[in-house]
């Protein structure tokens, strides 16, 4: 085997930290790395290094083989896994990596309908009701009964190649809104956004626009929003339900197709004013979903 | 006495032709109450297991046809009994596909009630007994019921429970299993423990094996004392899986291993009963014909067991050539070529079938289909799911942006269309050499509904965003082969990409000429500093890097093997023959001397596709079809933060036993209405 892809010694230093940013110590940490296929084995193996964090929330090993890469996966009751990786790329710089991982809490999580929404827009030109609740349009287009967001679709094709398209949401009540999640680094938890939704800062509108293949919406990890709102005399919340669409509205134009569609992963708590948003997967309020409409993740 | 019993196989099937064969023998029996029976169609269709399966995902590559001497998995025991007795397992879960469950439906016999037998389940005088009788059945006792029986597949703690851990032995190896002997044998008698599973559970399903093809039925008899009180069969066609699927071959040169077309109903003899679509699928790189064999066979198993009723065709195609020991396939390049060699049979061949064709193809599988639709102008591929695609994204997209980890450090900041890529800008439309780019030349896709499963847990197809380990450049034959082997192509799509033109000889990994070789003739002294980027810049307006381009067509001066014949691309030659040249040996130059500049559609998603079709064209396999996955891979480390189980490596879709990997099929089955 040549130097490059020989036996290295590489040296691993984990720092675990909460979401405060302070050190998390006794968190399970496994190191993993490729053990070159055995004679007659059709694919590598692992080997595996474990350990715990000291009070500094920091655990480092050492190791020498060939492994291209390393895994690593954060675990500590109470808390969601955390994993991340590393490549070699059989480069000398890259042999002793320090990582930085966040742990999440496990904190409420709740009963929620959340669904892995994909749907075609059944009409353009005009806003479509979509109720969260039952996971459709409504009706006459679906089996929806209230409307929770409203979806309008503008579409002007020209070619595959020359389009303009815009997708916007809007919303039935007063101070309904959807308030934006900025990106933020992967952290390697499964809990992407935080526990709960904002309590302000909800945009009563949202549109993404698609300008032939560039998309000119505001870049997003995900979005909260608000619906059902029952406001006071006064224009105060009085009643409300949250939710959280994780990652991107995708907005599927259908340059070739007669119908646009649009897709996202949502999640709605039914408790009026609770702001809640981690979810329980076992406790899906949509019932059994199909498999490709189900949610995972908190 | 009423005596109510079934014996039906899960998921059975007609066999389309062979039930009117002479010898075949009668239907099965079924009950339909009070006693009374009628003859029931339906039988058991289904494969020999004469693959040979190890854990999670090991074993021979799924290729069939093994006999007892090379040890197919139906004859294959590591154990004695203590009666010294070849002691059976299932061999993984890998090898759970080579199951069929059988639902011995005789509950109602221990009911009290008045259309059932009401027999004691405790009463000893009653036997249950299994018999078939050329004896080459062998099943596991299962507490599966008939409404979850197919978590021996899809439960990942039933298939443990049943496969067995991968490396174990003994009863961790995998669930023992039962030969059914012939009645002169006294067959089986099911165990008191069982019948009272059966009585009080309403278990009953057996998980059954055919070690070797026979038509024999498999029989339940139910004794009171010495007294034969009822009998009932499941009738069985178990063939060679090959019997059972379509196969067309289609190679560029003759190679050991191919095996004759079966293209007509009598040569597939034991096929069961299919719809009016077709499912035709495409084995990648590195898959020579014996190994073919052995995909089309994995991936028919996984279909069928996902549901689908379409007629299968596995095609073998040229995408082995320079393989090395059945086992590392050193020259991408060639195979590229041989891909759109094929095209043309392929399209053919397609055209021919009648029905609605739905077509898969794993990894570079993928450059023959999209040139069989692109360059054939095929029309009648109505359905194509891409898996691992070894193929560029911007060949199907060419308004995806391009990657700059493409790129190698040295090139980053020349003019792009100083680079061989972008040397195809310099020309007009009317010129051959204007298509001397990867970008749009596969963008034809026709009536094709197209789908991308990619993973972004490849390694084959993995993004190396800095230059390629310098060793590779001087790479010498054997310890490529060497190198190759023991990494098992990890990275090896965008080094080859990125050793374009930069290898000292062609035919291993990369090419010499072309690609990312500077041309030696602007640099700047006698030891090889190159033109600066600005002075690169300049030379745009000398109009002379269409005929003396700023990287190299030709090889080194100082390489063993120079291949300069694309030299005769500048137009010292004269422009109409370039452009003819450029025509000609398009593909060639494509595959090795001008690289890709985008991430290739098998690790990425090409989210143009969703915008074009309005729907989720883009299916990340190792983030939305693992369920769960083999521990001995270790946890997901690519990408950084993935939340997968595992990483889903290049041919996972075949390597991996279906258990962790259902959810794929099931959506090409959904997807392409196979069912």
């Amino acid at each position: 085997m040549p130097p490059e892809f020989g036996p290295h010694q590489w040296t691993a230093t984990v720092t675990v930290i909460g979401e405060d940013g302070n050190p998390i110590a006794a968190a399970d940490v496994s190191l993993q790395y490729t053990v070159p296929t055995p004679a007659g084995s059709s694919d590598p193996t692992f080997g595996e290094i474990k350990g715990l964090t000291d009070t500094n929330g920091v655990f480092s090993a050492s190791h020498t083989d060939s492994s291209p890469d390393l895994g690593l996966v954060i675990d500590k009751a109470g808390y969601y896994a955390t994993h991340s990786g590393w490549q070699f790329y059989f480069d000398d710089k890259r042999r002793n990596p320090s990582f930085t991982l966040i742990l999440k809490k496990i904190g409420d999580p709740i009963a929620m309908y959340a669904k892995k929404e994909e749907i075609k827009m059944p009409k353009e030109n005009e806003p479509v009701g979509f109720d969260l609740m039952i996971g459709d349009w409504i009706a006459p287009y679906g089996a929806g009964k209230t409307a929770d967001v409203f979806f309008t679709v503008h579409r002007k094709i020209i070619s595959p190649q020359e389009f303009d398209a815009d997708l916007k949401l809007t919303f039935p009540n007063a101070g309904d809104g959807v308030a934006i999640v900025p990106p933020a680094p992967d952290t390697g938890s499964p809990l992407v956004m935080p526990h709960s939704a904002v309590e302000a800062g909800y945009q009563p509108a949202l549109t993404w626009n698609y300008h032939n293949f560039t998309e000119t919406s505001e870049p997003a990890s995900g979005y909260f929003f608000r619906v059902r709102t029952v406001l006071d005399s006064n224009s105060n919340i009085q009643s409300a339900l949250y939710g959280k669409i994780q990652g991107d509205v995708r907005f599927l134009v259908g340059t070739k197709a007669p119908r646009a569609g649009i897709a996202f992963n949502y999640y709605l708590n039914p408790t009026p004013n609770s702001r809640n948003v981690e979810f329980d997967p076992k406790q899906n309020l949509l019932g059994n979903l199909p498999f490709d409409e189900q949610v995972q993740s908190p | 006495m009423l005596v109510a019993v079934k014996v039906t196989i899960q998921r059975s099937s007609r066999c389309r032709r062979s039930c009117s064969k002479a010898g075949r023998g009668g239907k099965p029996l079924e009950h339909i109450g009070n006693g009374v029976f009628r003859q029931k169609v339906r039988q058991g269709v289904i494969w020999a297991n004469d693959d040979q399966d190890a854990g999670d995902f090991g074993g021979n590559g799924g290729v069939p046809g093994l006999t007892a001497a090379q040890q197919a998995d139906g004859f294959n025991y590591q154990e004695l009994d203590y009666n010294d007795n070849p002691l059976y397992r299932i061999h993984g879960t890998r090898d759970l596909v080579d199951f069929f469950p059988v639902y011995l439906n005789i509950a109602s016999l221990f009911q009290s009630n008045a259309l059932s037998a009401g027999i004691s389940f405790t009463d000893t005088n009653w036997q249950f007994v299994l018999s078939q009788a050329d004896g080459v059945l062998r099943f596991a006792y299962t507490s599966l019921t008939p409404t979850n029986y197919m978590n021996f597949l899809r439960d990942t703690n039933e298939a443990r429970l049943l496969g067995g851990y991968p490396g174990e032995t003994g009863n961790y190896a995998g669930a023992q299993l039962t030969t059914i002997t012939n009645v002169v044998n006294g067959g089986v008698p099911l165990p008191q423990s069982f019948i009272a599973s059966i009585a009080t559970n309403n278990q009953g399903i057996i998980l059954v094996e055919a070690a070797a093809p026979t038509t024999q039925p498999l029989v339940l008899t139910i004794y009171h004392g010495t007294n034969q009180i009822a009998q009932t069969q499941l009738y069985l066609s178990i063939s060679g899986v090959e019997q059972m699927f379509r196969s067309k071959t289609m190679m560029v040169y003759p190679q050991p291993g191919s095996v004759p077309d079966r293209l007509t109903d009598a040569s597939v003899p034991n096929e069961p009963d299919t719809t009016e679509n077709n499912f035709i699928f495409v084995h990648g790189y590195n898959v020579n014909p014996a190994q073919a064999r052995g995909w089309n066979a994995d991936i028919y198993k996984r279909m069928y067991w996902s549901g689908s009723h379409a007629k299968f065709w596995g095609v073998t195609w040229t995408g082995a050539d320079s393989q090395v020991a059945n086992a590392v396939t050193i020259n991408l390049q060639t195979n590229i070529l041989h891909a759109f060699a094929t095209a043309p049979l392929l399209n053919s061949f397609i055209n021919s079938l009648s029905g609605t064709n739905v077509v898969a193809a794993h990894s570079l599988g993928n450059m023959l289909v999209l040139s069989t639709l692109n360059d054939c102008t095929n029309q009648t591929i109505n359905t194509y799911f891409m898996i691992d695609a070894a193929v560029a994204i911007e060949a199907i997209d060419p308004n995806a942006p391009l990657n700059p980890d493409m790129y190698p450090s040295a090139w980053t900041n020349y003019d792009s269309r100083l680079w061989a890529s972008g040397w195809h800008t310099m020309f007009t439309t009317n010129d051959g050499r204007s298509t001397l780019t990867w970008s749009g030349r596969l963008t034809g896709l026709q009536n094709a509904s197209v789908y991308n499963f990619y993973s972004s847990g490849e390694e084959v197809l993995r993004d190396y965003p800095t230059d390629p380990p310098s060793y590779l450049l001087t790479i010498a034959y054997g310890q490529g082969v060497a190198l190759l082997q023991g990494i098992k192509g990890a990275n090896t799509w965008a080094w080859q990409e990125k050793l374009k033109g930069l290898m000292s000889a062609n035919g291993l990994l990369s090419s010499d000429h072309g690609g990312w070789q500077f041309n030696p003739y602007y640099n700047t002294d006698i030891f090889g500093d190159h033109m600066s980027p600005a002075n690169a810049e300049l030379l745009f307006n000398s109009g002379h890097l269409e005929t003396n381009a700023f990287f190299n067509w030709g090889s080194p001066s100082l390489s063993l093997f120079p291949y300069n014949n694309d030299l005769a691309l500048e137009a010292s030659y004269g422009s109409s023959y370039a452009s003819s040249y450029a025509q000609n040996n398009r593909n060639r130059i494509l595959s090795d001397a001008v690289p890709c500049l985008t991430l290739p559609l098998g690790a990425n998603a090409d989210t143009n596709l969703d915008l074009e079709f309005g729907g989720t064209r883009n299916f990340d396999m190792q983030t939305t079809y693992e369920n769960a996955w083999p521990p001995g891979r270790g946890a997901a480390k690519y990408p950084a933060g993935t939340q997968a189980p595992g990483e889903w490596h290049h041919s996972d879709v075949e390597a991996v036993a279906y258990t962790f990997t259902y959810h794929l099929f099931d959506k090409m089955v959904t997807v392409g209405n196979l069912k």
